[in-house]
């Protein structure tokens, strides 16, 4: 009876509840398919414009692309550096801190919710592309629009996604660590604060995606330097193989991006059960 | 004569609603529990037990009446008066050490003498080996350990148990019913447990309280004067299954007044 208490009562990581049937791949076999993919895609691609059948105009074969990197090669450091350091960044960290500052200030006082809701309310429909020509009148067209802007979208997602996280911590925790001695003070510090990082990587996920769109968008409307700038330069020429180079460019970056993200959220998160 | 430990009088809890007759999740009930007593409270739900239990905590304010501890009037939650949740109130992000002291943490104690009261309440509920590890390791009775031993360590006066071992398997709940009673022997701390299952409220409490429905208030009194330490085989012997007898008439005693005549009614 003993011995029989003491097995069913061992330490066990929680099984997981629903598998999903997609994940009864293995992790090989997935990344094999993968791969095969994209193998048939690059095929087909090289297929079509090694044998000439479709036009370069229309899609560029890898000849042309090396030949487009080596052109955009000299001024492509400048144009990411314009773009990435001196837009994403500083927009993304202006826009998502007050984002993050506000919603949870807006979760935990009802005064701050009561004077800010509305507004946010209003702001949060409006499609952000939607404010460039209005930004482009306060601002011009020397970078400041496109951090203006980047800080804007970041900021009504991560208003939102810190909101909803705090309002979202089970109340349970809330209540046992008020029961144990905690000022509202400690409460927010210490259960909080980390019961909502989960939640808030969420959002800065989506964030900084949408800001690599809306640097790009702002550049090819109004600006004087950065890969939207160069691709705008390209179309007008009609250098297709420019378009794709810049692109791909542009891919990575945000990809990379979101590696970086990832690999923080892995970081910070690993308390939490995972699928 | 001693102040009571817990004095509830003439408490009553009841929730506005529109349109409608106030939904009353307490009717004006009086309770008084010495200090050191070990008190359960049992019926059905919705009789608003824990209702009662989180009053006492602090979390739920009275509508009516006055809950006193030690003769002082509760006001808001306190580390005094810890309290064990039946849903597992486990920090996900901290391991159980982490967790176990995150009450003494609180009070701006050294971090030595954080550790050392961290790690007795550790060993207490049995826990030693497992506190490095995160409750996404644990299993739910050790989850529920580390809540007991979280509020443990805080060494509160009353220990306020609202179902705390509703949720686990039969054999986990008995040995988590035993090892809180070895520890409730040792320092007879208050404690009043709240649960549905009328063996475990026979087998822990010294009295237990029967409450109804509609009217939700304490109906009956028992004492439960089983010798202690109470040990596994006392649940199979005839005077505790004559007490369960007692106590379920009790419970049958306390069902709606008018429940024959609408028993569609919820």
């Amino acid at each position: 009876m003993n011995a029989v208490t003491t097995r069913s009562e061992g330490v066990e990581p929680t099984p997981t509840p629903t598998q999903r049937p997609r994940r009864t791949l293995t992790r090989r076999r997935r990344r094999a398919i993968g791969i095969s993919v994209i193998m048939v895609l690059v095929g087909g691609w090289l297929a079509l414009t090694l044998t000439g059948s479709v036009r370069a105009l229309f899609l560029p074969g890898p000849g042309d692309l090396a030949r487009a990197y080596g052109e955009l090669l000299p001024g492509l450091p400048r144009d990411i550096w314009d773009t990435l350091v001196t837009r994403i960044i500083p927009g993304f960290l202006i826009g998502g801190t007050m984002g993050l500052l506000l919603g949870m200030a807006m979760a935990t006082s009802g005064l701050v919710s009561a004077a800010v809701d509305p507004i946010v309310e209003i702001l949060r429909p409006l499609p952000p592309l939607a404010l460039i020509p209005l930004l482009i009148l306060w601002f011009g067209i020397g970078g400041t629009t496109q951090v203006a802007l980047i800080a804007f979208g970041s900021f009504i997602i991560l208003v939102v996604t810190a909101y909803e996280a705090v309002r979202n911590v089970p109340p349970i925790y809330l209540q046992a660590a008020t029961t144990l001695g905690a000022t509202q003070r400690q409460v927010f510090r210490r259960v909080v604060l980390p019961a909502i990082v989960p939640d808030i990587f969420g959002g800065i996920r989506v964030a900084v995606a949408a800001s690599f769109g809306y640097a790009v968008a702002a550049e090819l409307i109004g600006a004087q330097s950065g890969l939207g700038y160069r691709l705008v330069l390209a179309r007008r020429y009609l250098l297709t193989e420019n378009i794709v180079a810049i692109l791909v460019v542009i891919a990575i970056l945000a990809f990379l991006a979101d590696q970086v993200v990832r690999g923080l959220n892995r970081r910070l998160t690993g308390w939490k059960p995972r699928a | 004569m001693s102040t009571p430990k817990i004095a509830c009088l003439q408490v009553r809890k009841a929730y506005p609603r529109d349109r409608q007759a106030d939904l009353v999740a307490l009717e004006r009930t009086d309770l008084e529990v010495r200090a050191g007593e070990f008190v359960c409270l049992v019926g059905p739900s919705g009789c608003g037990k824990s209702t009662l239990l989180f009053m006492v905590a602090g979390l739920i304010e009275p509508t009516d009446g006055r809950i006193e501890v030690d003769g002082q009037e509760v006001r808001g939650p306190d580390r005094s008066r810890g309290v064990v949740f039946q849903p597992d109130a486990t920090f996900p992000w901290l391991d159980v050490r982490r967790n176990v002291e995150f009450g003494p943490s609180l009070a701006g104690l050294s971090s030595d003498e954080v550790r050392r009261i961290g790690q007795r309440a550790i060993d207490l509920v049995g826990l030693t080996d497992y506190a490095s590890l995160l409750p996404r390791e644990l299993s739910g009775g050790m989850k529920k350990r580390v809540d007991i031993a979280r509020v443990i360590a805080n060494e509160p006066d009353l220990l306020l148990m609202d179902e705390p071992f509703g949720a686990l398997d039969a054999m986990t709940k008995q040995r988590l019913q035993d090892e809180l009673l070895q520890i409730w022997e040792r320092e007879r701390r208050t404690v009043l447990f709240v649960t549905h299952d009328l063996e475990e409220a026979l087998y822990l409490g010294s009295r237990v309280l029967v409450m109804g429905l509609e009217p939700n208030s304490i109906r009956s009194v028992l004492a439960v004067d089983l010798p202690r330490p109470r040990t596994p085989t006392m649940r199979t012997e005839p005077q505790f299954q004559a007490l369960r007898r007692t106590l379920l008439e009790h419970l049958d005693a306390g069902a709606p007044v008018s429940a024959a005549s609408k028993s569609g009614a919820s």
